[in-house]
């Protein structure tokens, strides 16, 4: 019947003296720890916060800067209808410097709405009240 | 004081109750620890560090199973975790550790004497799934569902460790001791009944 405890008699040890100590140290510890790293943390995240902050900052300036430069609804087709600026001399200016012409093509065609395609009408206004005249209108 | 009494005091930052609990578990929590890792140093550090993780988890302490498998199942992590580092330093023979530290509860009688350094370098042979519930059951005492709990693992599962441990100590015992005839199998498996 002895032997039939072998198990539980395995001996047994116990712990130092000084644990409760030890341990109460190593709690002190890690709570510094963990104070400190919760301010890390913080730090952390507040940097990220002013460097997303300013990449941010920093894009918006630079798509400002590209879209004043080259603003697309100003451009759209002025590169394929640009006139060949080679067939002409370009005058100098007395300061040395050349100067580009600037050419506008201009079509009067639909200017005037319902134009028939034969003679023009002119209408001539004249004034037919006895007031005081203002001239002939055109 | 009921130990979940004590524990809410724990949860509630009551440090005269957190050293009552240490002073009820430091014991079997160091002893736990060296019949798992067979290292006296290591086993003490867990421990502190077991008690170090129920003072700042206290609060996520839930009744639906006793204080000790809460403590336990801490203890076995930071275990598994050592074991699996596997950054053990020299071990610690309890020979170069002082006597006050044994409660010295095995027999002194140089036959049983033998019979338990044995057992003891049986258990220490056995791979860490067996040992652990093993070392639970049979010498911590719980039950298969508080080991269950402990462990995270079904019933079912402890159940066939501690079988399979036993059927492993057995074997190596026989064979330490020169057959089944010097020490009967029947000794370890009926003292492993629950």
């Amino acid at each position: 019947m002895e032997k039939l405890k072998i198990l539980g008699n395995i001996e047994r040890v116990k712990a130092p003296a000084g644990f409760e100590k030890q341990v109460l140290a190593r709690i002190g510890q890690e709570a510094g720890k963990r104070e400190k790293g919760r301010m890390l943390v913080i730090l952390r995240t507040a940097l990220a916060g002013a460097a997303a902050l300013a990449v941010i900052a920093i894009g918006i300036n630079v798509i400002h800067k590209h879209a004043g430069q080259t603003l697309p609804v100003e451009t759209a087709g002025i590169e394929s209808r640009a006139p060949d600026y080679g067939r002409y001399s370009v005058p100098e200016r007395s300061g040395g410097q050349g100067y580009l012409p600037l050419l506008e093509t201009v079509d009067y065609t639909d200017e005037i709405r319902g134009g028939s395609p034969g003679a023009r009408t002119v209408y001539i206004l004249e004034q037919v009240s006895e007031g005081q005249t203002s001239g002939i209108k055109y | 004081m009921d130990e979940q009494a004590l524990m809410k005091l724990v949860q509630n930052g009551d440090q005269a109750a957190f050293e009552t609990l240490m002073t009820l578990y430091k014991d079997r929590i160091v002893n736990y620890l060296y019949q798992v890792s067979r290292d006296y140093q290591t086993a003490v550090e867990l421990a502190q560090e077991t008690f170090v993780r129920v003072y700042f988890k206290s609060n996520k302490y839930r009744p639906i199973a006793p204080l000790s498998s809460w403590i336990f199942a801490i203890a076995t992590n930071l275990a598994r975790s050592e074991a699996r580092r596997g950054s053990r330093k020299s071990a610690v023979s309890l020979d170069d550790i002082a006597n006050d530290y044994l409660a010295g509860t095995y027999s002194e009688d140089p036959v049983d004497s033998g019979l338990v350094s044995n057992l003891r370098q049986a258990l220490e042979e056995l791979p860490p799934r067996y040992k652990v519930p093993v070392v639970l059951k049979d010498l911590e005492g719980f039950s298969q569902e508080e080991i269950a709990f402990m462990l995270k693992k079904p019933v079912g599962t402890v159940k066939a460790r501690i079988s399979r441990g036993r059927a492993q100590l057995r074997k190596k015992l026989e064979k330490a001791l020169g057959g089944p005839e010097a020490y009967s199998v029947s000794e370890v498996n009926q003292n492993g009944k629950a």
